[in-house]
């Protein structure tokens, strides 16, 4: 009875299953070499990445979309804060900028200034929207002291890889085995 | 590739992914492949927001439109217009986190 009661639990709310927030905190910030890619960079702005090879398709929408054989895509989209409109600031406190709360989301920087409720927004957002748990690969990294964070997520399964700028996110997600995630990562310098 | 809707539900989940992603998306292609990935992003949007009730039920395992009635599936399209239970930062983050699999759907 009580094993079928903690499966109908199981069934009724999955992320009880997937999340495991992370008491110890995340993972370490790392290093990588830069490695240009094979094919034309694509400017963001102060930076800039490769692709790794000719897409069969390329797309410009709000960003840009390229296409792959094999189920393969990259894609960027800036993403600002008038994306998430007026729930950033009641997450991350007052005067907060979209950078500071994916800082936050992404345990970049400490949670201790916010407020008991905030913290169980935050906490709720990194495991249900974010999908982010001890168990999921999040790698932080820095360039030219701009964090870069390289996550790979499950549902779907993606490599998102997030260049974490104060007003803007620039937001990569790469479609692929993770060799081809990692390609664009390590091509990704400042301008 | 064709979807279970009629042309006038079509043409209101347009009118839905147009208000998501802008004129773009009036050129995308309707199928069952994009109608199950918007499900799937509803139920993330709820998930994320506490609102169960407004997912169609019953969804459970294999293909939601299987399991879905035609009439509620017009039902789910119509209440896809009024999204004032869905947090705002919801929303937006399954947005961008699925538009690249929305235009793969769409025939990109």
């Amino acid at each position: 009875m009580k094993i079928a009661a903690i499966w109908a639990l199981l069934l009724l709310f999955p992320s009880l299953s997937l999340a495991e927030p992370c008491k110890s905190g995340f993972a370490h910030e790392k290093n990588f070499d830069y490695m240009p890619g094979a094919f034309l960079p694509v400017s963001l702005g102060t930076f800039q990445f490769d692709l790794p090879a000719r897409p069969e398709r390329l797309a410009s929408v709000n960003g840009l979309l390229a296409i792959y054989s094999q189920g393969r895509s990259i894609s960027h989209q800036p993403l600002s804060k008038e994306e998430i409109s007026g729930d950033v600031e009641s997450i991350a406190g007052s005067k907060s900028s979209i950078g500071d709360l994916y800082k936050l989301i992404y345990g970049i920087t400490s949670e201790s200034h916010l407020g008991k409720a905030q913290r169980a927004r935050l906490l709720e957002l990194r495991t249900s929207l974010f999908g982010i748990d001890c168990k999921n690969a999040v790698e932080i990294y820095r360039i030219n002291g701009t964090p870069v964070i390289f996550h790979e997520t499950r549902t779907p399964r993606v490599f998102e890889i997030l260049i974490i700028h104060d007003k803007l996110i620039d937001y990569i997600q790469v479609k692929g085995p993770k060799s081809f995630a990692t390609e664009i990562l390590k091509s990704i310098k400042k301008r | 590739m064709t979807s279970s809707l009629d042309f006038e539900d079509e043409e209101n989940l347009r009118e839905v992914l147009t208000s998501w992603y802008g004129p773009t998306a009036q050129n995308w292609n309707i199928n069952d492949k994009l109608i199950n990935t918007i499900i799937g992003m509803v139920k993330d949007m709820l998930d994320c927001s506490h609102t169960m009730s407004y997912v169609p039920q019953p969804i459970s395992f294999g293909n939601p439109l299987s399991q879905l009635a035609r009439i509620e599936l017009k039902g789910f399209i119509n209440r896809l217009r009024d999204d004032s239970r869905i947090y705002v930062i919801c929303k937006k983050t399954v947005l961008y986190k699925n538009r690249t699999t929305l235009m793969e759907d769409a025939g990109y």
